[in-house]
């Protein structure tokens, strides 16, 4: 018996090597997609770049990276260093932005928030990813009580107030964080401390409120991959549910985690920059485009350019993450109509 | 049915009581209590303090203390801000302020966002719809208070045609609650056009046409009614999102709300001011879903009420 259940054969088998045969029927609810409808990886990339709102919206956001990642390796200021005697510059050819009242070039400031809020998408997004495929992976496998259990939890997560809840974390976990860091010996914790603890906190609201909608997503689409013939084929040959759900369900549901995190990324550097804004996101000297906009409040009657300019970039690159997330669902063929924004 | 009802409150009841004990555990999570300032009181004075608002005794027994309070509507005395002010007297002075240009904002976003979104998914595929479609997906990428900074440098700083600061006449209403709902107008106008482009295409609009009933009753008696229902479903998120997007547009117009009370509790560690804001907002997050599921329930006899909400789907 043991041998059997251990035996791992040495041919692989694709989907069409077995005939369907189950042809059973869900409600809409539970299907909102055939799966042989699924194109695949690369014929999906290929109606994208076909798009050209896509094409351009992609062009954009790798210029807007260029400009966050590399600008500040060729700029010859810092965005904590302060020129003395060259406060409250107007753009000129030195400073393409101008300084703003402390003498710190504003241009290597905007690179720097830009890379900080493509960041903080970046890995926000990451998290409610992991957190939501895994949830969503194992309520729908196991389905039943166990699903029923876990979507309820999802449910009442869903219904908490989440700004609420993200401005009070962000305030609660501050001072705690701030000493963390600021003992710690590590490097690596060091380096958080440079980001501030705000940033945490909206990496900690994420990881606790926004996988709800990541989860339900993929969890749909698992219980339609739990009936399929192959994942009967995997228990047949004795696979294990962990080893099911990490070799045959999981990566059949990469379109999905790939939409959802890209309608994710925006969405989370909407929440940054407002927490920011409010004063509650990174903490000086680090700057976000949100924190940008906040500080250059004060001088908009003056230094109306200083607001503009981290708007702009805030808009545009949210503008174009928008664009390609939803023709990215487009390309996938993706039938689920609920959008991310919502959350 | 009612059992759909009964369930869905007794949900909306354990979401606030939840909120209600995360944000007390929280708040004595912070290291450092209200009474701490540059300038530090004697100790005889804090411990005082502390006894006299009950702050000297364990967690537990002051979480305790405060569900009993709250269940007799109590919300205790604000500690610094407004000192010794009941918290129930400010939220019931500065709500009514937000309620407003929320509700104003709500409802010109809901209308507008309604009908720009017929329009554009009867025209599909005209100037019309595609001049819709793009500035709305312009405006679903501009946050609200990037939104109204702008608003704010136009039309008061550079044409000076409203006045910037307070709520004191009509005029002053007009830049607030166009901000507020500028970004929801937008999303529900998206929201309205799929949802309708997808009616306009099913058998029923075309058994209507084939029977020769006038294009208006189509339209609004047949397709409307279909297209509406996802529109108001996400009224509850979006009464929500008009409140915390409040926060930062009261702060950008200088308007007395409710939000700014909120960001001011929590920067001043007004204990029982920040739980007072945040049990409410939370509450009236949570009431506003639950009327919403509700009223979607009644209207759309579709909803599965086994399933439990219909967000899922």
């Amino acid at each position: 018996m043991n041998k059997i259940l251990t035996f791992q054969p040495d041919i692989t088998f694709n989907k069409e090597d077995f005939v369907k045969i189950n042809n059973k029927d869900f409600s809409e609810n539970e299907c909102f997609e055939d799966n042989s409808k699924i194109p695949k990886f690369s014929h999906a990339l290929h109606i994208l770049f076909k798009n050209k709102a896509a094409a351009v919206s992609i062009c954009i956001i790798l210029i807007i990276a260029l400009f966050a990642f590399l600008g500040p390796l060729i700029s010859k200021y810092t965005y904590f260093e302060q020129l003395r005697g060259f406060e409250n510059l107007s753009p000129s050819f030195f400073h393409p932005f101008g300084t703003d009242g402390l003498g710190r070039d504003i241009m290597v400031r905007a690179m720097y928030a830009t890379r900080i809020s493509i960041l903080i998408g970046v890995v926000s997004s990451v998290i409610v990813l992991v957190i939501g495929t895994i949830y969503g992976a194992v309520s729908g496998y196991f389905a039943g009580a166990v699903d029923n259990v876990m979507m309820r939890v999802a449910d009442l997560v869903y219904s908490i107030p989440d700004v609420i809840v993200v401005i009070l974390l962000s305030i609660v976990l501050k001072q705690p964080l701030y000493e963390l860091f600021n003992n710690s010996q590590s490097a690596f914790l060091k380096n958080f401390a440079l980001l501030g603890p705000g940033v945490i906190a909206i990496f900690a609201a994420f990881a606790l409120l926004y996988w709800v909608t990541n989860a339900r997503i993929i969890r749909g689409h698992v219980l339609v991959l739990r009936e399929q013939d192959y994942i009967t084929a995997a228990k047949a040959l004795g696979c294990g549910r962990a080893r099911i759900i990490r070799k045959h369900i999981i990566p059949n549901c990469t379109s999905q985690m790939i939409v959802t995190t890209c309608l994710m990324i925006p969405s989370a550097i909407f929440l940054e920059s407002f927490l920011s804004f409010l004063g509650l996101g990174v903490s000086a000297p680090m700057t976000s485009l949100g924190s940008m906009i906040n500080e250059a409040m004060d001088g908009m009657y003056s230094y109306t350019y200083r607001l503009i300019i981290p708007c702009v970039i805030l808009c545009v690159l949210i503008l174009c993450l928008n664009v390609l997330g939803d023709k990215l669902r487009d390309a996938f063929d993706y039938g689920q109509k609920a959008t991310i924004n919502e959350k | 049915m009612a059992i759909y009802i009964v369930k869905r409150i007794f949900q909306a009841i354990i979401i606030i009581l939840f909120v209600t004990c995360i944000t007390f555990v929280l708040m004595n999570l912070i290291p450092g209590g209200p009474f701490l300032s540059e300038k530090v009181p004697n100790a005889e004075v804090i411990k005082n303090l502390e006894l006299k608002y009950g702050l000297d005794k364990p967690v537990i027994v002051q979480l305790k203390n405060y569900l009993t309070d709250l269940s007799h509507g109590d919300m205790g005395v604000s500690y610094k801000i407004q000192k010794n002010r009941k918290v129930t007297d400010i939220i019931s002075e500065t709500f009514p302020i937000s309620l407003r240009v929320g509700m104003i904002a709500l409802i010109w976003s809901t209308l507008a966002g309604i009908s720009l979104g017929c329009v554009s998914a009867y025209y599909k595929g005209s100037r019309t719809d595609r001049i819709v479609n793009f500035l709305t997906s312009l405006g679903t990428a501009v946050p609200s208070f990037v939104f109204a900074t702008v608003l704010l440098i136009v039309f008061c700083v550079k044409i000076k045609l409203f006045p910037s600061i307070g709520l004191y006449s009509v005029g002053s209403y007009i830049l607030p609650c166009f901000a507020l709902g500028f970004f929801p107008m937008c999303y529900i106008t998206r929201l309205e056009r799929a949802s309708m482009a997808d009616e306009l295409s099913k058998d029923y609009i075309k058994t209507a046409k084939a029977k020769g009933l006038e294009e208006n009753k189509i339209i609004f008696k047949h397709a409307l009614k279909n297209a509406i229902i996802p529109v108001l479903s996400y009224l509850g998120p979006l009464a929500a999102g008009i409140l915390t997007g409040g926060i930062a547009v009261e702060s950008i117009f200088n308007i007395p709300g409710l939000g700014k009370y909120f960001i001011l509790s929590i920067t001043s560690r007004d204990y029982p001011l920040i739980m007072g804001t945040t049990i409410f907002f939370a509450a009236f997050i949570v009431a506003m879903t639950l009327i919403i599921d509700i009223v979607c329930a009644i209207i759309d006899p579709r909803i599965n009420f086994a399933e439990g909400s219909k967000k899922a789907a």
